[in-house]
């Protein structure tokens, strides 16, 4: 495969809010370096398509038992079992599922399927554009820097969310046709960060460092999830900042958990393993408020409904 | 709203519930009765001139524009001529009824069912729409499932020509209907048309003197008024309003105030005369603008009090008619922004004004309509979203490209089309130059449909109906709707055009006829086509539910082969019990509108080409057009519940689509769903339509309110028209989690994600509801 002409993308998302700036277009890419604990897109985190089964749609009907294949399904389940060492996503049970209850997540994708469907709102992106997120859309690298050039043509404003796990060259290459760059930096304290997303954050901190000084519109973003990868709320969010300011960049958007992703684990058949209220509004807002930083304009990020 | 405060008298007044008042007809039935001898258009000059001079004067202490309907206010009146005997039955139920509660007295009760019943059973629009059409055409069980036509209730629903009536005061009407008398008279012995006209211009007499005399006891009132008034602020406003009263409408207004005291005696008359239902202002703040010396405050006062009484009436709807006219609502359209007859913007002072008083009052009514062009100013954009940011829900934007070259379509004139306004909700309108009622006939699109796979309605008999099972391809179903449509279309039409005959006959308005320009200088009553443009408008309920029943049959009958068009009409008949598998696979494995899939969108081009063609090929009682308009009211309620399960995996009784936007589709966003709208020619729906967005009020003020501005240009530029706005409620949410078929369109978006509202666990769904009742 053309890695420059293609990639496995698992959803593109139009009118999204909160991805940037104005009505924006996102591109989900399928994969990531990370494996966040808390991550709320989990499907986006495997390399490779998956089977979703969206449980809540089924009406057991039991149809897909008898015509898969491989004999992967089986009515073990509520209502029924996916054994995924057999399952060889063949889409048999896709295609019959009256319920739309079965769905392969994650499609190859050319660079004309994306753009074609991005342009399509190219009328409403007066103040806005298209977004590249993930999973983590440098991990498909020249296919990122691909189409970032092409909306760059296209006269479009482009955004990158990314968890800053990748060679610093990829960033080098995309400096140019990228015009803001949301950068998820997950634990400060390398042991929390090894723990909960499987990775060191050295390589992390070192391209924050390398991005804060270039000429670059940067916003860091960083989950709150209390008793993971912040314990003494007050104090690391300080320390946070601190941080944030100590390189010269002046956004610090904070995520405070939330539940929504509970659900896919479920329907990708894994196991959900945090057990968290989300954390309060106020408590992260007295956490900015008493640290008091003047330069370092943080904003607490919430869901909005469509 | 946070801050609290007192309603001031006539703000208290229009938020009490309604009262049944039988003044109106009971005048009018007095007229009748007394005078045998005349024509029936002096009778309703009569009617109207005993009305004004029986109704009490009132003056609350927060007027500044004076009449009123009654001392206790709201007031609900039957129309005896016309669907009011329905209410007959139900005057004791009124109170008590769940949908629209109505105040009502027994005296009240008493003088209808003894001295206003009595006269009009027997002479009303039915019995004389009965005399020219089969009775079935007429009738309830056709009538519930396919069609309303409106003019059962009276002729309504256009914009009334206040310019005009401005320019030349009352007086004028009065000189010159005398000089037209005695003109008339001399010729009677050559021309053949003088005494048919005399009549007309009696009338118009009648009612001109009866106005003037009307705004002289108000001036007389605020005069003695004054005399007892301590507070001297009070007591100048009140000199000033007995001066106002002396002037106007006897003559041209010199100022504001004049010129909104001038409409209200008018608009006010005119409710007094016809059905409210759709009576409309035009462009108040181009042809007030002239009046404006620049003082913005007492402007605000002044539309805020005019906005104000437009609310001292509501419509009465017996309990049958309530189910497809819920809320009582008059819908009285006006119109601000857009360009002039030179095509150049004239956005000005005023329409910031009076979107400003219609968000301070957030009343139901009037119902506005802010026009944009190509060269609005921003601040118009920014002032809509501000309405919409107070949760005000009472605005929609209309765009002046698609409007413009929809009316030249239809015939009117560069000049004409530039000066459209919008009649009561959405109807698309030459101002005051025609008589052009845009909601005669609403038509449930999805019955002939269903008719092709049902024999057991009472719509089934007047179609062909095809043995299903010899339906081969998409192309012949599709022309065997076609018949269908045209069928039942036509006998929806030849019932409007009975009801258009019945007007003329029983009931001519010679006030609504001096209010549209044409009828006074023809001596012709608006009833029997005085006007210049006498179009008549079909809107249709379904229009979603048709175009995703299209599609679904196409895929699920022709392109899949999982059910045959037999067995899906067995379906359909057992609303789907017994066949989850079908409607499931109806509900998620089809293409549906508002996806920006031209797999299904491409049916929604073909609907309205097909329904262009068919409605503008028939003809209304004047010999002119009926328009082809996408907008129901409230009638997808009522029609609903009379349609069965459709293709689309709707179940049977659940309310259809109500305007031209998607029903159950949507899931890929608001910019999808426009751009699945704007593949329909909209030049074609030339009588109006409606396209709601349910938006929440934090997207309108997301991003300093560029999202929301971002989405009316971007609809502009893709050939959108009209577009309104529904903030999304804690209340859409519960509906949600208990329809959750009908919100596939309702995501919960966060920073890199996004999930159905519907596909969310239930306590997930109830944190959210909670969060959003806390916040909004």
């Amino acid at each position: 495969m053309n890695r420059e002409e293609y990639a496995l993308i698992f959803d593109i998302q139009r009118f999204s809010l909160g991805d940037g700036p104005g009505i924006r277009t996102v591109v989900f890419f399928k994969g990531c370096p990370l494996h966040c604990l808390w991550c709320h897109n989990p499907e986006s985190q495997e390399p490779i398509p998956e089977l979703l089964f969206r449980y809540m749609r089924c009406i057991s009907c039991l149809d897909c038992i008898p015509r898969c294949p491989r004999d992967a399904i089986t009515d073990l389940g509520e209502p029924i079992s996916i054994d995924r060492g057999k399952c060889d996503l063949c889409g048999v049970c896709v295609e019959i599922c009256p319920s739309h209850a079965l769905e392969i997540c994650g499609r190859i994708m050319s660079i004309e399927d994306v753009l074609s469907e991005v342009l399509r709102d190219t009328v409403f992106y007066r103040y806005g554009g298209v977004t590249l997120s993930g999973g983590e859309p440098l991990y498909q690298p020249s296919f990122a820097l691909r189409l970032l050039k092409e909306l760059k043509k296209h006269g479009i404003h482009t955004v990158v969310e990314t968890c800053g796990h990748v060679t610093k060259t990829v960033f080098e290459d995309i400096l140019g046709y990228v015009d803001l760059i949301y950068y998820d930096l997950k634990a400060l304290d390398d042991e929390r960060h090894k723990m909960f997303t499987g990775v060191s954050n050295k390589l992390i901190i070192s391209n924050l460092e390398y991005l804060a000084g270039k000429d670059v519109n940067l916003i860091v973003r960083t989950p709150v999830v209390p008793g993971y990868n912040f314990i003494d709320l007050e104090s690391e969010i300080c320390r946070l900042i601190e941080y944030v300011e100590s390189l010269g960049i002046n956004r610090l958007e904070l995520l405070p958990y939330h539940r929504f992703g509970e659900d896919k684990y479920r329907m990708l058949g894994r196991e959900y393993t945090i057990r968290l209220q989300p954390p309060s509004i106020e408590s992260l807002r007295n956490a900015i408020d008493n640290c008091g930083s003047k330069e370092v304009l943080v904003t607490i990020t919430s869901p909005i409904l469509t | 709203m946070s801050s609290y405060r007192t309603h001031t008298p006539l703000e208290e007044a229009v938020r009490r519930q309604p009262r049944f008042s039988i003044t109106i007809p009971y005048y009018y039935t007095k007229a009748y009765r007394e005078n045998p001898g005349k024509p029936n258009i002096i009778k309703m000059a009569i009617g109207l001139r005993l009305v004004l001079e029986n109704l009490p004067i009132v003056i609350r202490p927060d007027e500044l524009i004076v009449g009123t309907f009654d001392e206790d206010i709201p007031v609900a009146v039957p129309r005896p001529e016309a669907t009011g005997l329905n209410i007959m039955g139900e005057l004791r139920n009124l109170n008590m009824r769940h949908v629209n509660p109505i105040r009502v007295s027994e005296e009240d009760i008493r003088v209808f069912e003894e001295e206003i019943y009595p006269y009009w059973k027997d002479i009303n629009f039915n019995t004389y729409a009965r005399e020219v059409v089969p009775e079935e055409y007429v009738d309830i069980p056709l009538w519930a499932e396919l069609y309303i036509p409106t003019e059962v209730g009276g002729i309504a629903h256009a914009i009334l020509d206040y310019p005009t009536l401005l320019e030349r005061g009352l007086k004028y009407y009065l000189e010159k209907a005398r000089e037209k008398i005695s003109k008339l008279s001399r010729e009677a012995d050559k021309d053949p048309d003088a005494l048919r006209r005399i009549p007309f211009y009696k009338a118009v007499e009648i009612i001109a003197e009866a106005l003037i005399k009307y705004a002289h006891r108000y001036a007389e009132a605020a005069r003695e008024l004054a005399m007892e008034e301590s507070d001297p602020v009070r007591k100048r406003e009140l000199l000033k309003i007995a001066d106002v009263c002396m002037h106007v409408p006897e003559n041209p207004p010199r100022d504001l105030h004049e010129a909104i005291q001038f409409i209200w005696f008018l608009h006010m008359a005119v409710h007094i005369e016809n059905f409210e239902h759709g009576i409309s202002f035009g462009r108040i703040d181009q042809y007030l603008y002239k009046y404006y010396d620049g003082d913005r405050e007492y402007a605000l006062r002044l539309f805020k009090n005019l906005f104000l009484k437009v609310n001292e009436i509501v419509a009465l709807y017996d309990s049958l008619a309530t189910m497809y006219f819920g809320g009582m609502s008059t819908t009285q359209g006006l119109n601000v922004g857009g360009v002039d007859k030179a095509g150049r913007d004239a956005t000005n002072e005023l329409s910031y004004i009076v979107i400003e008083a219609i968000k301070e009052n957030n009343m139901p009514n009037p119902n506005l309509i802010v026009r944009f062009s190509r060269d609005s100013p921003e601040r118009l954009y920014n002032a809509v979203r501000d309405v919409l940011a107070a949760g005000v829900n009472a605005v929609a934007v209309v765009y002046d490209d698609i409007g413009i070259k929809a009316l030249m379509r239809d015939g009117a004139s560069l000049e004409e089309a530039r000066d459209y306004g919008i009649v009561g909700c959405v109807g698309l309108s030459t101002g005051g130059v025609g008589f052009n009622n845009t909601a005669a006939i609403f038509l449930n699109l999805a019955k002939p449909l269903e008719a092709l796979f049902r024999d057991d309605l009472p719509s089934s008999k007047y179609v062909d109906r095809p043995s299903l099972s010899s339906i081969k391809s998409m192309e012949e179903f599709i022309a065997y709707y076609r018949e269908s449509l045209k069928k039942l279309l036509s006998i929806a039409v030849k019932a409007a055009n009975a009801y258009q005959y019945a007007n003329m006959l029983l009931k001519p308005t010679p006030l609504m006829s001096i209010c549209i320009r044409g009828c006074f200088e023809n001596g012709l009553d608006v009833t029997e086509g005085g006007a210049k443009y006498n179009f008549r408008g079909v809107h249709i309920a379904g229009f979603a539910d048709v175009v995703d029943s299209l599609a679904a049959i196409e895929k699920a009958v022709f392109i899949d082969k999982i059910v045959s068009l037999e067995e899906l009409s067995e379906a359909l008949k057992k609303d789907f019990r017994g066949y989850e598998k079908l409607l499931n696979y109806l509900l998620y494995k089809c293409p549906k509108y508002g996806n920006d899939d031209d797999q299904v969108d491409k049916y929604a081009r073909l609907l309205v080409d097909m329904l262009y063609e068919i409605i503008s090929s028939m003809r209304n009682f004047y010999g002119e057009k009926y328009r082809l308009g996408i907008h129901a009211m409230t009638t997808h309620v009522g029609f609903g519940i009379f349609t069965g399960a459709l293709p689309s995996g709707r179940r049977s009784g659940k309310p259809l689509a109500n305007d031209i936007g998607p029903r159950m589709g949507g899931e890929k966003g608001v910019t999808a769903s426009i751009r699945s709208v704007t593949k329909i020619d909209l030049t074609k729906v030339s009588n109006g339509f409606a396209y709601t967005l349910t938006l929440n009020p934090r997207v309108i003020e997301a991003d300093d309110g560029r999202i929301f501005i971002d989405l009316v240009k971007g609809y502009h530029s893709l050939g959108g028209f009209h577009m309104q706005f529904n903030a999304l409620s804690a209340d859409i949410l519960r509906d949600a989690q208990k329809n959750p078929e009908k919100y596939r369109d309702l995501l919960v978006r966060i920073s890199g994600y996004s999930a159905r509202f519907i596909d969310l666990p239930r306590e997930i769904q109830d944190e959210i509801i909670c969060r959003y009742e806390y916040k909004g």
